[in-house]
């Protein structure tokens, strides 16, 4: 128990310190040195992790909930039954420790990667400070054990994620997307904090294991009340609609940043944060289907989406958003533990195709558009490697790791039998389009005829642009503090990037293996623990024939989608831009991201203009000002005109004003005595 | 015969002080009227009783007091011809309060239940209103405001002493300012806005360019010491 | 005579006394006014005195006489002050100190 306990803080604090490190010593250290004391103490949370991990599997089962309390901040009684119990605290247990060591490993190798794929920028050392206290905060939001730690560690990754996409903050596309990550994301935060007072008020306690052992207790209106709220915190964190507009303009920040928030952690905040609560959500069904529904709105929007979008970046974005969506819907359908597999194996090769990208990106000396790309297959083998297995795994075909989680989510959801299957069918269909814009987005960046920058890059040289520029607007820039550094890595040409590539396409290869249907049960036994007591887990069983069957559709799916995106650019180039014309108001749609800024400006950002308009102009001023500032000012300015009115200097004025005074102290004596 | 001297007395009082208020050729008249004012009181403390005070009137306030009256008359000169009593603004206005006064305190004397008033006084032990019984009230039972009459007697001669003085001579400016220094200016800031600043001007370093100093509120300052050295006393 | 005589006598005084502070420009004649005013309230000190029998009334007019006697001093130091400075001698043109 002890040990479980202080390695878990262990885990928890070294990238706090890698932080202090980094941010207090950006004068000292030189070169890549910042980047290697980040990626060092991350690597020690990462061993710290997998020690917690051994610790807790030496505790027998029903002990391995481990509450490690540092510090009481209050412990009072607030109503009949409510106590409000706030602590620094972690709870332990193994869904904990799976995220921990998803949350650890991968960004130990994505800080490996950026430390070769980030040097030569100005603000190195602030990078990887920003870095590890993303980690820190994720680990927070993961190992927090009461709704306190929750919500700090929530509005903390918040703060990280908004530090690290403006990180290149002289750039206004950056800044704005921040504001606009930012913004979305504190949406979610009143959600959630309001979710969780909600469940305080029925629960009476913010420890997570007092609550659900409470759960039954809590009245119907309150939790349902309570988990919708929770599901809003977990939309705008985890991108899915309507608050998922902030993640494309996400894209803004520097590759390693989206490859670590927008792929692997920050986003399954809101995985984590429905599976967690699970005893609430099974009380509350209502609330749950919500999650599902959306859930799967989300994958097949974001899957349509992806299919017309020419940034590289924003597919993998859009894709990321999509596979979410999978996972939002596994977790709120029952499905927990497939969720949570398919949130590790995303990590994985979410990652790794993040990182390919960057590679190529480089290539193109910043460019992203899908449309000025072509033909890097020869140039650039690994990156091209990595990519296809990436794009595999997501694609969903065997024995990637993708094939297994993604199938398991859907047999899952098919094996509820009831209207969940309906869900289940739209993401068959929807792992269709993912194969097909997938390998869209890999054929045109790596085949066809090679455009200049791959030819330079084949020569031996890389393309270097004469003046900066910013690659959505085009301005000018330069290569100073807040701006991207002179220099592009390339994989080939950094062995980190590589050695971060390799270790991440091993996991995206291998990492199936945990659970195979029906052979291995590595996973289902691990996570066992968190989800013991849970109605779904016991019932629902997808029989053999649903999911062999399924597996085999999603196969065969994931390579037709292949097959068609083959087809229609490689073998037929044009064929898809007839398709685009025949299909025109469809194309538009989906080009446009469904009109999701558009419908949120109207909605939300315009009245809201408008009321901020109307407040400064006729509420400030005439209220405000005229009333509540003017009038006692004015009362008093008129008071003391009056007086000084008085103050002639005149003295016999003065006289006559005292003799009126004594006539009248006379007058008030004599009537006193009568 | 007490009554007689009574109306005597009154009508004098009455007179001196009408003569006071409203003599306009010259303010020599006005003070002769007040002495003889004064004279009369002196004569309604002696059917008082109150001999000391009578004679105590007549040396100190008709002696002293008003011997310094016609020294500063004498100094000031003659009446000016815009000298005329009733300034327009305040003329019913004053009549009318006044006549308020008078009516309040007619009342209260007349109104008031108070018997005693009717009588010519009580009874009185032999010595009531000598200098014995003035003297030992003064250093007993009144000590202290005998001892305070003093201290402000003091007070009253440094003033007039202050007040009175030539400003030529040590430390004056040439449009007669003499900075005076007190404590309070080696803790106080510069540039705080005090009079004094405003007269001699704020330090160098704080001014807004010019070298010279303010001359907010030097326009009272009429008449410069040479001219009354000129003059002469 | 009855106390109330003087009092009466005392209160004509008064008035006429405060009447002449209203109405006269000269700052000396109204000085002269105050020292009717206060002498007006010595005599009725004294008839007070005279009423209850004991010295206290008198005491208190010795100490109104005092100080009547400081007032003019300082009183006549500022007009003698204002002519030496060659200010205009009226207290209807001196009026600087005014809000």
């Amino acid at each position: 128990m002890d040990s479980v306990k202080t390695f878990a803080w262990l885990t928890l604090l070294l990238p706090l310190a890698g932080t202090l490190v980094n941010a207090f010593g950006f004068k000292i250290f030189k070169g890549r040195a910042p980047g290697l004391i980040g990626t060092l103490f991350l690597l020690a949370s990462f061993v710290s992790a997998v020690l917690t991990l051994f610790a807790l599997q030496d505790l027998a089962a029903e002990e391995r909930h481990v509450r490690a309390i540092a510090w009481d901040l209050a412990n009072v009684q607030v109503g009949d039954g409510q106590r409000l119990d706030a602590q620094l605290g972690l709870l332990i247990d193994p869904l904990a420790v799976w995220m921990m060591l998803v949350v650890t490993g991968v960004s130990t190798m994505i800080h490996v990667y950026a430390t070769a794929y980030m040097s030569g920028d100005r603000g190195y050392s602030r990078f990887f400070a920003y870095l590890n206290f993303f980690v820190f905060s994720m680990l927070t939001l993961v190992m927090g054990g009461n709704f306190i730690m929750l919500i700090v560690g929530w509005a903390l990754v918040g703060a990280a994620s908004y530090l690290l996409i403006s990180f290149w903050f002289r750039r206004e596309t950056a800044t704005r997307a921040g504001i606009k990550a930012f913004v979305i994301n504190v949406f979610g935060d009143v959600g959630l904090t309001i979710g969780a007072f909600f469940i305080f008020k029925g629960s009476g306690s913010l420890d997570f294991l007092t609550t659900f052992e409470r759960a039954g207790d809590i009245s119907q209106g309150d939790l349902t009340a309570g988990c919708i709220l929770l599901l809003i915190g977990a939309f705008a964190k985890s991108a899915q609609v309507p608050l998922h507009t902030w993640l494309a303009d996400a894209m803004e920040g520097p590759t390693p940043v989206s490859a670590l928030i927008h792929a692997a952690t920050m986003v399954t905040a809101g995985v984590y944060l429905i599976a967690r609560m699970w005893p609430l959500f099974e009380e509350a069904p209502a609330a749950a289907d919500v999650g599902a529904i959306i859930g799967c709105a989300t994958l097949i929007i974001a899957a349509t989406i992806a299919l017309t979008v020419t940034d590289l970046k924003r597919v993998i974005a859009y894709s990321t958003m999509s596979q979410i969506g999978y996972m939002i819907m596994a977790v709120s359908s029952g499905a927990y533990i497939a969720g949570l597999f398919h949130l590790m194996t995303h990590a994985f090769f979410k990652a790794l195709l993040f990182m390919a990208a960057g590679s190529v990106i480089s290539a193109m000396a910043s460019v992203q558009n899908l449309n000025k790309m072509g033909g890097f297959k020869k140039p650039m083998p690994f990156t091209y490697g990595c990519m296809v297995i990436g794009g595999l795994a997501l694609a969903g075909v065997p024995p990637f790791s993708g094939f297994f989680s993604k199938d398991e989510i859907l047999a899952y959801t098919a094996a509820r039998e009831d209207w969940h299957i309906i869900l289940a069918v739209i993401g068959y269909v929807a792992a269709f389009l993912t194969a097909v814009y997938t390998f869209r987005m890999i054929f045109r960046a790596f085949w066809g005829e090679m455009v200049p920058e791959a030819r330079e890059l084949d020569e031996g040289h890389m393309h270097h642009l004469d003046v900066p520029r910013n690659p959505v607007t085009g301005e000018e820039e330069d290569t100073d503090v807040g701006f991207p550094g002179p220099e592009h890595h390339i994989a080939e040409q950094a062995p980190g990037m590589k050695i971060a590539m390799s270790v991440l396409a091993l996991g995206a290869i291998g990492m199936g293996l945990l659970q195979i249907p029906n052979v291995t049960h590595v996973v289902d036994h691990f996570l066992e623990p968190t989800f013991e007591g849970s109605r779904m887990l016991e019932e629902i069983h997808p029989s053999d024939t649903l999911t062999y069957g399924g597996m085999a559709l999603g196969a065969f799916l994931g390579i037709a989608g292949i097959f068609v995106a083959y087809t229609l650019w490689v073998k037929r180039p044009g064929s898809a831009a007839r398709i685009q014309e025949r299909s025109g108001p469809l194309y538009t749609l989906f080009s446009n991201k469904w009109y999701g800024d558009e419908i949120i400006d109207f909605l939300i950002v315009r009245p809201g203009l408008w009321v901020g308009r109307f407040a400064q102009s006729t509420f400030e001023r005439f209220v405000v000002n005229g009333v509540f500032v003017g009038g006692p000012t004015g009362l008093v300015r008129a008071g003391s005109a009056a007086v000084r009115s008085r103050q002639t200097g005149f003295l016999r004025a003065y006289a006559a004003l005292m003799l009126v005074g004594i006539a009248g102290a006379l007058l008030w004596f004599l009537l006193e005595a009568s | 015969m007490a009554e007689v001297f009574f109306f005597i007395a009154a009508f004098g009082a009455l007179a001196g002080a009408i003569g006071v208020v409203f003599s306009t050729d010259n303010p020599f008249y006005s003070v002769l009227a007040l002495v003889g004012h004064l004279l009369s009181l002196a004569g309604l403390f002696l059917l008082l009783r109150a001999e000391m005070l009578a004679a105590a009137q007549v040396v100190v306030y008709a002696g002293a007091v008003m011997v310094l009256y016609v020294f500063v008359v004498a100094y000031i000169g003659g009446e000016e011809p815009n000298m005329q009593p009733l300034g327009p603004t305040l003329r019913p206005v004053s009549y009318l309060f006044v006549g308020v006064v008078l009516v309040e305190l007619f009342i209260a004397i007349l109104g008031s239940g108070l018997t005693a008033l009717d009588t010519e006084g009580a009874e009185f032990a032999f010595g009531f209103g000598t200098p014995d019984q003035i003297g030992e009230l003064l250093l007993t039972k009144f000590l202290l405001a005998f001892e305070l009459a003093s201290i402000l007697l003091l007070l009253a001669a440094v003033g007039a002493v202050v007040l009175a003085r030539r400003r030529s001579g040590v430390g004056a400016d040439e449009d007669g300012v003499v900075p005076t220094y007190s404590v309070i200016d080696m803790v106080r800031p510069e540039g705080t806005g005090t009079m004094r600043e405003s007269a001699t001007g704020l330090p160098d370093v704080l001014d807004a360019g010019s070298g010279e100093p303010l001359q907010v509120g030097a326009g009272v300052r009429q008449g410069s010491p040479s001219e009354d050295e000129e003059r002469g006393w | 005579m009855s106390i109330t005589w003087y009092l009466v006598l005392s209160a004509m005084l008064f008035a006429l006394g405060a009447g002449g502070v209203l109405v006269r420009r000269n700052p000396l004649v109204v000085l002269l006014c105050l020292e009717l005013m206060l002498n007006a309230a010595n005599l009725a000190l004294i008839a007070f005195s005279r009423m209850h029998g004991n010295g206290d009334g008198q005491i208190f007019a010795i100490i109104v006489m005092v100080v009547a006697a400081c007032e003019v001093t300082v009183g006549l130091g500022l007009i003698v002050a204002m002519y030496r400075r060659r200010l205009p001698v009226d207290v209807d043109e001196l009026r600087e100190l005014h809000g």
